[in-house]
C-alpha cells in the first residue's frame, strides 16, 4: 500500500493548499470588508450626481436664454431692447452681418457654465466629509444641426480623515435641440438681407421650413426693426419649444 | 470832334475796365459750384446736378505746388444735398452727396476725383401697368396736335423722365379746348408696362418713335390731374438707395459702369470720378400686400370697396412690408395676376393713388409655390402654415407665446436660475 513517506507528502501538500486557499480567502474578504471606504465612495457618487444635475439644468437654461437673446447670455450693447426682462442681439444691422456663429454661441454658453456650475454645485450639504475642487470647471459645447452636446470637466477631491477619493469624471450631456440648423437658416436670412435688404425671401424661408419643420415668425417691431423668431415644435427634453430669435435693423 | 473822340476814348476805357472786371469775376467763378459746393479759393462751380442742389463741405489742402493744387473736400453730415424732393433725370427723390472727393487744379484745368455715388433716401412715384390700361391727363396745355396714334414701340420723355411706351399704345379721345388739353386717353392694348411716371413732374411730354421726336406735348400750369384706370395702377415708394451719377448727370443703378459727374463752367469742365463702387441700387418696385385688409369677394369689383387700393413697394407710412420677387407667375386673390414678377391684374377700375386691399396672394417660381393669406393682422404662408409675418409692439414681444414659454421656463428652472444669470452679468 502507501509508504509512510508518501503519506507525509500528501499531508504537506494538503496543508499548503489549505494555507494558500485560506490566505486568499482572508485577503479577499479583507478587501471587501472595509465598511468605511465603501460609505465614502457611495456618498461621493452623490457629489457627482449633484454636479451632473447642476450641469444639465444650467446648460439647458443657458441654451434657452441665449436662444431668445440672439445667441448671447450677455447681449451686446447694440441690441434691440424689448423690455426689462429681454433684449435681443442684432443679426443684421444696417447692412452688416452681426449674427452670432456656432463657435461664438458655444463659447458664450461655455463661459456661462464655467461660472454657474461652481455656484450651483453647492457641496455644503455634505457634512460627513470634505469636498474640494482640484481645478476650476471647464466646459465646452458642440453645436450640430440636430443636437447639441456639452462636456464638463470639474474634478473634485472627497476626503474624510485619511480616506480620499478623487473624481475626475467628464460629465457629458446631449440635448436634441436643433440649434445648428437654426443658426444655419438664420445665416441664410441675414445673407439674403445683405444682398437685398428691401425683400424678404419667402421662397428661401419656405424651403427651409419644409426641410426642417421649423416655424418662422417675422415680427415687425417698428419701421426699422424686424425680429426673426425661429422655433422648433418637435418634442424635446423639457417640452418647451426651443426658440432662436435675432433682430434686424434696416 | 476831338471832344467827342475823347469821350469815346473814355467810354472805351470804361468798357475795357468793365470787361476786365467781368473777366476777373468769370475767372473766380470758375471754381465755385453754383449750386452750392463751396471750395475755398476756387469760387463757384456750375454742375449738371439739379440747379437748386446744394453741396458744401470742409476743404483741406492735401497737395499744393506751382502746377497742381489739390484739395480734399469732405462732405459732412448736414452738408449734404437738398432736403427736398429732387428730380435728377430718370430718377427723382432726395439726393445726398455722401462722399469725399479731391479737386486738383492743373494748368487752369480742374479735375475732381472722388466717389460720385449719391444716396437717394427715397423714391416715390406712380407706376401704371396692366391690360387695357386707360390713362387720362387733364388740365394741360396742348400744342400742335389734335389726336395721335402710335404704332410700334415709342417712348415718353416726361421732363427728362423716360417712359417706355410699347407698341400698341394709342392716344385717343383727345379733348382740346383753346389749345388746352382737357383730357386724353392713353390706351395700352398690350400687356406692357408704362414706367416711371411722376405726376408731380409732368411739364413736357415728348413722344418719340425710335430716336426721332415724333410729337411734343406741353403741359403747363400746376393744376392737372393724372388718373389711370387699369387693374394695376398705384404709387410706389422705394427706400434709401445708393446710386451712381454718370457724366451726363444721369443717375444710374450701380451695375452701370458710368461713374462720373461733370461740373461745367462755360467751356470748362470738371469731372468727378467715382473711385469706389457702391453696393445697392434702385430696385424695380415689386408687388406686395399689407395693411388693413378688406376681403374682396369673388366677382366683386374692388372699386366697390371703399378705400380700395394697390400699392407697390414700401407704403406711405414707410412701413416694412412683405415684398416678393423673382416669381415667374402669381395670382392675387380678388384683384389680379402677376407674371414674370410684374402684375397684370385682370380687374380694372382702380384709381391711382388708392390702395387695393389684398388678402391672399399665390406666387409661383417654377415648381415652387408660396401662398400667403392675410388673417386678422398677420400674413401667413399657408402651404407650410409655418411662416407668419406679424406686427407686434416692442414691449409685447416677450409676451408672444413661444418667447413667453421660454421666459417662463427660465424663471422656473432649478439650479441657480435667473439669479445666477444676473450674478454672471454682475448685476
Amino acid at each position: 500500500m502507501f509508504k509512510r513517506g508518501q503519506v507525509t507528502i500528501y499531508v504537506v501538500l494538503g496543508l499548503v493548499i489549505l494555507v494558500v486557499v485560506g490566505g486568499l480567502f482572508y485577503f479577499l474578504s479583507r478587501g471587501n470588508g472595509s465598511n468605511t471606504i465603501s460609505t465614502l465612495g457611495s456618498q461621493a457618487e452623490n457629489v457627482k450626481l449633484l454636479i451632473q444635475n447642476c450641469f444639465e439644468e444650467n446648460l439647458l437654461q443657458a441654451l434657452y436664454l441665449a436662444g431668445v437673446q440672439g445667441g448671447y447670455i450677455e447681449v451686446p450693447d447694440n441690441s434691440l431692447a424689448i423690455n426689462e426682462e429681454l433684449a435681443v442681439a442684432y443679426g443684421y444691422f444696417e447692412g452688416q452681418d452681426l449674427l452670432i456663429n456656432k463657435e461664438e454661441f458655444a463659447l458664450e454658453i461655455a463661459n456661462y457654465l464655467n461660472f454657474v456650475v461652481e455656484k450651483c454645485a453647492d457641496f455644503s450639504s455634505f457634512n460627513e466629509f470634505t469636498i474640494e475642487k482640484t481645478s476650476d470647471p471647464r466646459s465646452r459645447l458642440e453645436i450640430f444641426d440636430d443636437r447639441v452636446e456639452s462636456r464638463l470637466f470639474y474634478p473634485v477631491k472627497v476626503s474624510r480623515g485619511s480616506e480620499v477619493v478623487n473624481f475626475e469624471d467628464l460629465y457629458v450631456v446631449d440635448y436634441n435641440i436643433r440649434l445648428g440648423k437654426m443658426l444655419g437658416i438664420s445665416k441664410g436670412i441675414v445673407e439674403a438681407e445683405r444682398q437685398n435688404p428691401d425683400f424678404i425671401d419667402v421662397i428661401y424661408l419656405k424651403e427651409e421650413v419644409e426641410e426642417s419643420g421649423f416655424e418662422i415668425d417675422i415680427v415687425e417691431v417698428d419701421v426699422n426693426n424686424i425680429l426673426y423668431v425661429i422655433s422648433d415644435d418637435r418634442p424635446n427634453t423639457i417640452g418647451v419649444e426651443y426658440v432662436f430669435q435675432f433682430a434686424n435693423k434696416f | 470832334m476831338y471832344s467827342n473822340l475823347r469821350i469815346s476814348f473814355k467810354l472805351i476805357l470804361i468798357i475795357i475796365l468793365v470787361l476786365n472786371s467781368l473777366n476777373f469775376v468769370s475767372a473766380q467763378d470758375f471754381f465755385i459750384i453754383r449750386n452750392g459746393l463751396e471750395i475755398e479759393n476756387f469760387g463757384k462751380f456750375e454742375s449738371n446736378l439739379p440747379l437748386d442742389s446744394e453741396i458744401a463741405g470742409n476743404v483741406t489742402v492735401i497737395r499744393e505746388n506751382n502746377i497742381i493744387k489739390s484739395y480734399k473736400v469732405k462732405l459732412l453730415e448736414g452738408e449734404k444735398f437738398i432736403p427736398v424732393v429732387k428730380y435728377v433725370d430718370n430718377i427723382y427723390g432726395v439726393v445726398n452727396f455722401i462722399t469725399e472727393f479731391e479737386v486738383a487744379i492743373e494748368n487752369d484745368k480742374a479735375k475732381i476725383k472722388g466717389d460720385a455715388s449719391v444716396k437717394l433716401p427715397s423714391l416715390k412715384g406712380i407706376i401704371a401697368k396692366g391690360t387695357n390700361l386707360e390713362f387720362t391727363i387733364r388740365n394741360g396745355v396742348f400744342s400742335d396736335i389734335k389726336s395721335m396714334k402710335i404704332d410700334g414701340s415709342s417712348d415718353f420723355e416726361l421732363n427728362g423722365l423716360d417712359i417706355i411706351v410699347p407698341g400698341g399704345v394709342i392716344f385717343e379721345e383727345v379733348n382740346i379746348v383753346s389749345n388746352v388739353v382737357q383730357s386724353l386717353v392713353l390706351k395700352n392694348k398690350l400687356d406692357q408696362d408704362l414706367k416711371n411716371i411722376n405726376i408731380g413732374k409732368i411739364k413736357n411730354i415728348w413722344i418719340r418713335r425710335g430716336g426721332e421726336n415724333y410729337v411734343r406735348i406741353e403741359i403747363k400750369g400746376s393744376e392737372y390731374e393724372l388718373t389711370g384706370r387699369g387693374s394695376s395702377v398705384g404709387e410706389f415708394e422705394l427706400s434709401e438707395q445708393d446710386l451712381i451719377v454718370d457724366s451726363t448727370g444721369k443717375v444710374l443703378v450701380p451695375i452701370s459702369e458710368q461713374n462720373t459727374i461733370t461740373l461745367k463752367s462755360g467751356e470748362k469742365e470738371v469731372v468727378v470720378s467715382k473711385l469706389e463702387k457702391k453696393v445697392g441700387g434702385v430696385m424695380q418696385p415689386s408687388p406686395f400686400a399689407r395693411g388693413a385688409v378688406t376681403i374682396v369677394g369673388p366677382g366683386k369689383s374692388v372699386q366697390e370697396i371703399e378705400g380700395a387700393a394697390v400699392q407697390f413697394g414700401v407704403d406711405q407710412d414707410n412701413k416694412l412690408n412683405l415684398v416678393f420677387k423673382e416669381f415667374s407667375a402669381a395670382e392675387i386673390f380678388g384683384f389680379g395676376k402677376i407674371e414674370n414678377g410684374k402684375p397684370f391684374p385682370d380687374r380694372k377700375g382702380v384709381n391711382i393713388g388708392t390702395t387695393v386691399f389684398v388678402n391672399r396672394a399665390v406666387f409661383y417660381n417654377g415648381p415652387r409655390k408660396v401662398e400667403l393669406v392675410y388673417e386678422r393682422s398677420d400674413w401667413k404662408e399657408i402651404t407650410t402654415n409655418k411662416i407668419i409675418k406679424k406686427q407686434v409692439e416692442r414691449g409685447g414681444i416677450s409676451n408672444e407665446r413661444k418667447v413667453r414659454n421660454v421666459l417662463n421656463f427660465l424663471g422656473n428652472v432649478r439650479g441657480i436660475g435667473r439669479g445666477g444669470y444676473l450674478e454672471y452679468l454682475g448685476s
